[in-house]
């Protein structure tokens, strides 16, 4: 009895098994395991220092029922994430459009707007807190002090913390998604900006009919990594306003970092990531279902 | 060990015995031996016998060694790595006529009391003249301090990375140099993820010897069993801590009586009171004589105070204002103690601070709000955390302010030619039981987390850092007041012009009670404090909503236990 020969494929299969064998090995120890882990420590009461006890869903309970700040810190987080994920859209893909002109010294702009992209992000927080510093920063001196126009009291009034925190953010990643859009533009073909033209369109048909229509999945791609990146906000905060003025930034992650290192309540800080974790693949998946009518693929022809 | 006799060793006198036995009985075979042979063979089996039987009965008596001249040899006692105790055997020498070696022991077996011989390593042969009549063997118990086997001390701190040279060509090589066995393995960590770290680190199984820790986290982690008492340590090395450090500083590395860690600073004034001399000049007031009172307070905060065009361009005083504004959580417990009030009962377990004095000291808060700053809007901009009001002391637009002992050294560095003045925080005058008094509920200090590899080392490299020649090597480089008393009179600090002022406060430093939730509790203060200050609650909700959730806070924890 001949042994059963192995084909082409399954001689690939095989091989490509292999091939990701390295990846797949690090998703499960570093991402796959944690994450499991989390979610277990979630029905537990652990403080890190001794063994967890099984508490059944008693976090989730107290999470829902009787923890204010779970909702107040989800609240600031939606607000954030809604303030910070089309600035980082409109401005990302504006600044793509303009260094992708064929003017002199295009590239030296590029490179000038990437550049807050290398800065480390607490560096970046302190230089903008003395910026935005209500009573000895940098924009008062020079809106308020010599102009006279009255500036926003950034990062110690309620209203005006969140809105410091997102221009901070913008402009510390901006660089990113101006990168992510300059790609998409430049691999619109150029026949299609020439049949329009023809068809007698002007530049804001162009951008409106060809443009934003091609680099769709750019849009939806940077939509996609702005909601799951700002959803878990922490450093900015963390460095500028430690949660205040009267919680006003207290994001998810700051509060449920809280909830773990400073009262090591870490069972209730994994069911908070637990909620967390789901909250974003929720948003995930509803981003994808509402890209199917907005965004466009161009399919190859058959 | 062997004994030599005069015939030489036994075992060959033995053996020269079966020898002549054999030939007898070889001779008895054969029938041809001549007589003188016969006789020779005899007379030695005779004196053979009668050797061994000598030999016999001299065994068990006496360990009297009766030598012959031989070669024998210098023994040189090589101390092998045993634990701790060695045994060594002492040679006593009597008097015969003269003794050439002064300890000689010759190969052969002869049982005698030594209790036990390291090593012997003969090295070259010697002629004995004489006897050495006896041998006596007495115990000496020795410690071997060296040739042990080095260990790694791995020491995780959060300062002394400005500090690499102190810390490595002082304080390390000051220590290994007293412990050669002990070799520090210095961790530098960030201070703002140093507990994610030391977490992480103990449930992993591979903690730190040695951790630096802030005071008002001890008993957070003593109360779950995360860090190593040090009660057996300290009772062993005969210290006693009230005689080492300052009254303020050491209690607060303790929790229900046992002590965790040992103070490295004095952050005991951790409320200071901080004045600009030179605006008190400008003004009229003596530039030394800073305010003791609360009442003083007020009239010298009104009177540094420069309002233009309805806009305050110089304030007197932030009275909320503690540590680089953003913790406000401080400004309650800061002001609470010289309005002659507490915190906690002494086993941390419940609140003192809900009272007639407590309610004093949150009204006045915001009553010195209203009428110093015209509202907490035009002093809110300094409660960051970037130290704004730091920066405004610097440059004249603020002239009063609290913070800790540290801000003497912060200040050198940021506006060295500032001339300013420091003492305690005034007091209430109001209460007949206030007193000027500083109170500290937080500092740094060293522990031992659990799950340490090398206590013993640990522990003394701890020591060194705290009670020891270390802290003043690096408080001193830093500038920054000792916890201990003796240390601060070192000449290391007197180019500081506000030196003696600073360190005449730390005695009055008393220590406040830290309880096993204090972070959750600091959190709760200063949410409250800051509603208050907003115009969201009144005083007296405020007090009662920070006692209410405090309370719950530590009957939870308790509760849990």
């Amino acid at each position: 009895m001949r042994a059963p020969r192995w084909t082409i494929g399954r001689r690939e299969a095989v091989w490509g098994f292999v091939f990701i064998s390295p990846w797949v090995l690090g998703f499960v120890v570093f991402s796959l395991g944690p994450t499991v882990a989390i979610i277990a420590w979630g029905f537990t009461e652990y403080d890190i220092l001794q063994a967890p006890k099984f508490a059944g869903l008693e976090n989730y309970v107290e999470i829902f029922t009787d923890d204010e700040k779970f909702l107040k810190s989800l609240a600031n987080t939606a607000i954030y994430v809604g303030l910070l994920v089309p600035c980082q859209v409109v401005i990302g893909f504006l600044l793509a459009v303009l260094v992708n002109t064929k003017l002199p010294l295009a590239s030296i702009f590029r490179a000038f707007y990437f550049l807050p992209t290398i800065m480390p992000l607490v560096v970046a927080s302190i230089v903008w807190a003395w910026v935005l510093q209500p009573e000895l920063g940098l924009l008062k001196f020079l809106l308020e002090d010599t102009m006279g126009i009255p500036t926003p009291r950034f990062m110690v009034d309620e209203y005006w913390s969140k809105p410091g925190i997102v221009i901070l953010t913008v402009w510390s990643s901006i660089g990113v998604q101006m990168i992510l859009f300059l790609a998409a533009l430049q691999a619109v073909p150029p026949h299609l900006y020439e049949a329009a033209e023809i068809d007698g369109a002007g530049p804001l048909r162009k951008m409106l009919h060809v443009t934003i229509p091609l680099v769709s999945p750019t849009i939806f791609l940077v939509i996609i990594i702005g909601i799951i990146n700002s959803f878990q906000v922490f450093t900015t905060a963390f460095v500028l306003t430690q949660g205040g003025p009267l919680d006003s930034t207290l994001f998810y992650v700051l509060y449920l970092w809280r909830k773990a290192f400073v009262s090591f309540e870490f069972g209730y800080a994994s069911a908070l990531a637990t909620i967390l974790f789901f909250i974003i693949m929720c948003l995930t998946a509803l981003s994808f279902w509402v890209s199917r009518r907005l965004v466009h693929y161009e399919q190859p022809e058959s | 060990m062997s004994f030599s006799t005069p015939h030489g060793s036994l075992a060959h006198s033995v053996e020269r015995m079966r020898r002549a036995e054999g030939e007898v009985i070889e001779m008895g075979k054969n029938s041809q031996v001549s007589r003188r042979r016969l006789l020779r063979m005899a007379g030695g089996l005779g004196a053979s016998v009668a050797g061994v039987a000598a030999l016999a009965a001299c065994g068990e008596a006496e360990p009297q060694i009766i030598t012959k001249e031989v070669p024998v040899e210098t023994t040189v006692i090589k101390e092998v790595p045993v634990e701790k105790i060695v045994r060594e055997t002492e040679v006593r020498e009597v008097p015969v006529d003269r003794i050439v070696t002064q300890e000689k022991v010759v190969t052969q077996q002869v049982e005698v009391p030594v209790e036990r011989v390291v090593t012997q390593v003969v090295e070259r042969e010697k002629v004995v003249e004489k006897v050495v009549e006896k041998v006596v063997t007495r115990e000496v118990v020795k410690e071997v301090p060296a040739m042990r086997e080095t260990v790694n001390v791995r020491w995780q701190e959060v300062w002394a990375d400005a500090f690499q040279p102190t810390v490595e060509e002082k304080m390390i090589p000051g220590f290994e140099a007293q412990f050669p066995y002990i070799n520090i393995v210095n961790e530098r960590i960030e201070e703002a993820q140093m507990y994610e770290i030391y977490l992480t680190q103990i449930a992993g199984g591979d903690p730190p010897d040695v951790i630096q820790i802030q005071e008002s986290r001890v008993p957070q982690f003593a109360a779950r069993g995360g860090i190593i008492p040090l009660d057996a340590f300290i009772g062993k090395a005969g210290l006693n801590l009230a005689d080492i450090f300052y009254a303020g500083e050491w209690p607060k590395g303790s929790w229900l009586g046992v002590q965790y860690t040992l103070p490295l600073d004095n952050t005991g004034a951790w409320y200071l009171f901080w004045w600009n001399k030179d605006t008190f000049e400008e003004v009229g007031l003596d530039p030394d004589t800073p305010p003791t009172t609360w009442t003083e307070l007020e009239e010298m905060a009104l009177k540094t105070t420069v309002r233009e065009g309805g806009e305050i361009t110089r304030h007197g005083m932030f009275v909320p204002e503690m540590i680089k504004g953003a913790r406000t959580d401080a400004s309650f417990k800061g002001w609470q103690f010289p309005a002659g009030g507490h915190m906690f009962t002494e086993d941390a377990k419940s609140v003192l601070f809900d009272d007639a004095i407590g309610q004093r000291n949150v009204s006045w808060q915001l009553d010195m709000v209203q009428k110093l700053n015209d509202g907490w809007d035009n002093i809110q901009g300094y409660m960051d955390a970037v130290g704004a009001s730091r920066t405004a002391f610097y440059n004249g637009l603020l002239t009063m302010r609290v913070e800790g002992v540290w801000f003497l050294g912060v200040m050198r560095r940021d506006a060295p030619d500032i001339n300013a003045g420091v003492t305690h925080m005034p007091y209430d005058d109001t209460n007949p039981n206030a007193r000027p008094r500083s109170i500290s509920d937080d500092g740094w200090s060293y522990g031992m987390p659990k799950g340490a590899q090398n206590l013993e080392e640990g522990w003394e490299w701890l020591r060194y850092l705290t009670a020891g020649e270390g802290n003043l090597a690096f408080m001193g480089n830093l500038k920054r007041p000792s916890s201990v008393p003796k240390y601060n009179d070192d000449p290391l600090y007197q180019s500081e012009p506000l030196w003696n002022d600073l360190k005449s406060v730390l005695p009055l430093v008393e220590a406040s009670p830290i309880t096993p939730v204090n972070p959750d509790i600091d959190q709760v203060l200063k949410d409250e404090m800051e509603l208050m200050m907003a115009g969201k609650q009144s005083p007296e909700e405020t007090l009662a909503s920070m006692a209410g959730q405090t309370r719950e806070l530590l009957d939870e924890f308790f509760a849990s236990l």
